[in-house]
């Protein structure tokens, strides 16, 4: 009988004590040793409170403290990929840097002085035209006797770069269309200046001398 | 905004929880109640619901408390640590035999008394398993602490007087 009480209490102890046991049982139960300590038991549990332990401290949102190595190959990756842009962009500086010594493109880019290119060119350019145009005697007498010396000048002193270097030449035959004396065939210019200072000074000093 | 008001509503109890699947590892619990508020935080349009929020909020912890290590504290400390939550010795002892999962179960479905709903969330497990867990750690604990002859008085021998109670008033005769 008693045996009967003290399993009918523990199991419904064990049930989860719900509503109130058996009279028969808990009057059992009040003077049970063994049951006793089944409720002192149940206590204990139901003593436990986590409602009274403090908050947490307040701190910032922690870090998830997982360096595996998905991070570490996450590493890795921007790190050399940085390292791969960067080297390139130093390249490309240093191409553009040394592309940049280069007088040719410096005179295209106009950072260049015309001056630096080699002055016998201005003799050459000079002597070409004045022989192929016209004869030495209408030279001669045409640089000191002339009234107009603006022509002559214009032909003489353009041609000059184009001798120094082959890249350049492009660019000042455009600018200019006096570069094509070096052919026979330009002689308009050439020829149309000097005749008339020629033609007009010699005749009177021929005549003058003879008379 | 929204931190302030999970925290105050779910960090005591969201601590207590942790400390007790931690067995008083202070530090750990503590990180990693602040690491499931701030998570909830950010779900917070997910878990308007207080039970659901809590269900989700322990099951976070019992997943930190899965991968984490423990910290450097003591038995002592930690057993102090669990005093303040009402855990007398005799009951740290048989707290500290079982797994963080079936303390779990024992807090979340004994002492707490989540919604079956809830603590297959916590637990991770079927409905069916969840009622066998929280049946089968409740009964091993009750058997263990029964089995324990301990001289501590209880702070609040609340089933003691109910019984005392329902015993006095069948031998009087008194009506209920």
């Amino acid at each position: 009988m008693s045996d009967d009480l003290h399993d009918r209490f523990v199991s419904w102890l064990l049930a989860g004590a719900l509503g109130d046991p058996p009279r028969d049982a808990a009057i059992h139960a009040s003077l049970c040793a063994e049951c006793g300590r089944w409720i002192a038991a149940y206590d204990a549990l139901r003593g436990i409170d986590p409602g009274r332990a403090p908050l947490p401290r307040s701190r910032g949102v922690p870090m998830p403290q997982r360096y595996g190595w998905r991070t570490a190959g996450r590493l890795a990756a921007a790190t050399g990929s940085l390292v791969v842009i960067g080297g390139a962009a130093t390249l490309g500086v240093t191409q553009l840097m040394h592309a940049g010594e280069d007088p040719a493109q410096g005179v295209l880019a106009a950072t260049g002085t015309p001056g630096a290119t080699p002055r016998p060119a201005t003799g050459v350019g000079g002597e070409v035209t004045a022989g192929d145009t016209a004869s030495p005697s209408v030279t001669a007498t045409a640089s000191p006797n002339s009234r107009s010396p603006e022509p002559t000048l214009r032909v003489t002193r353009l041609p000059v770069p184009p001798s120094s270097t082959p890249r350049s030449t492009p660019a000042h035959a455009v600018s200019t269309p006096t570069v094509k004396p070096a052919t026979p065939t330009p002689t308009p210019t050439a020829s149309a200046s000097p005749s008339p200072t020629a033609t007009a000074s010699p005749t009177p000093s021929a005549s003058a001398s003879a008379s | 905004m929204v931190r302030a008001a999970f925290r105050e509503l779910h960090g005591a109890r969201l601590h207590g929880f942790a400390l007790l699947v931690t067995l008083g590892d202070r530090p750990l619990a503590s990180r990693l109640t602040a690491e499931a508020l701030a998570a909830g935080t950010a779900h917070a349009s997910e878990l308007r619901h207080p039970e659901r929020a809590s269900a989700w909020l322990r099951a976070r912890v019992l997943r930190g408390v899965k991968r984490a290590r423990r910290s450097g504290s003591t038995r002592e400390e930690r057993r102090a640590v669990l005093t303040t939550l009402g855990v007398d010795a005799a009951t740290f002892d048989i707290l500290a035999g079982f797994t963080p999962v079936e303390r779990a179960a024992l807090v979340a479905g004994v002492i707490e008394r989540l919604d079956p709903r809830d603590l297959e969330l916590v637990l991770g497990t079927s409905a069916t398993a969840i009622h066998r867990q929280t049946t089968a750690v409740r009964h091993l604990f009750l058997e263990r602490r029964a089995a324990t002859s301990t001289s501590e008085a209880l702070a609040a021998p609340v089933l003691a007087n109910r019984v005392a109670d329902i015993a006095a008033r069948a031998l009087s005769r008194r009506p209920a």
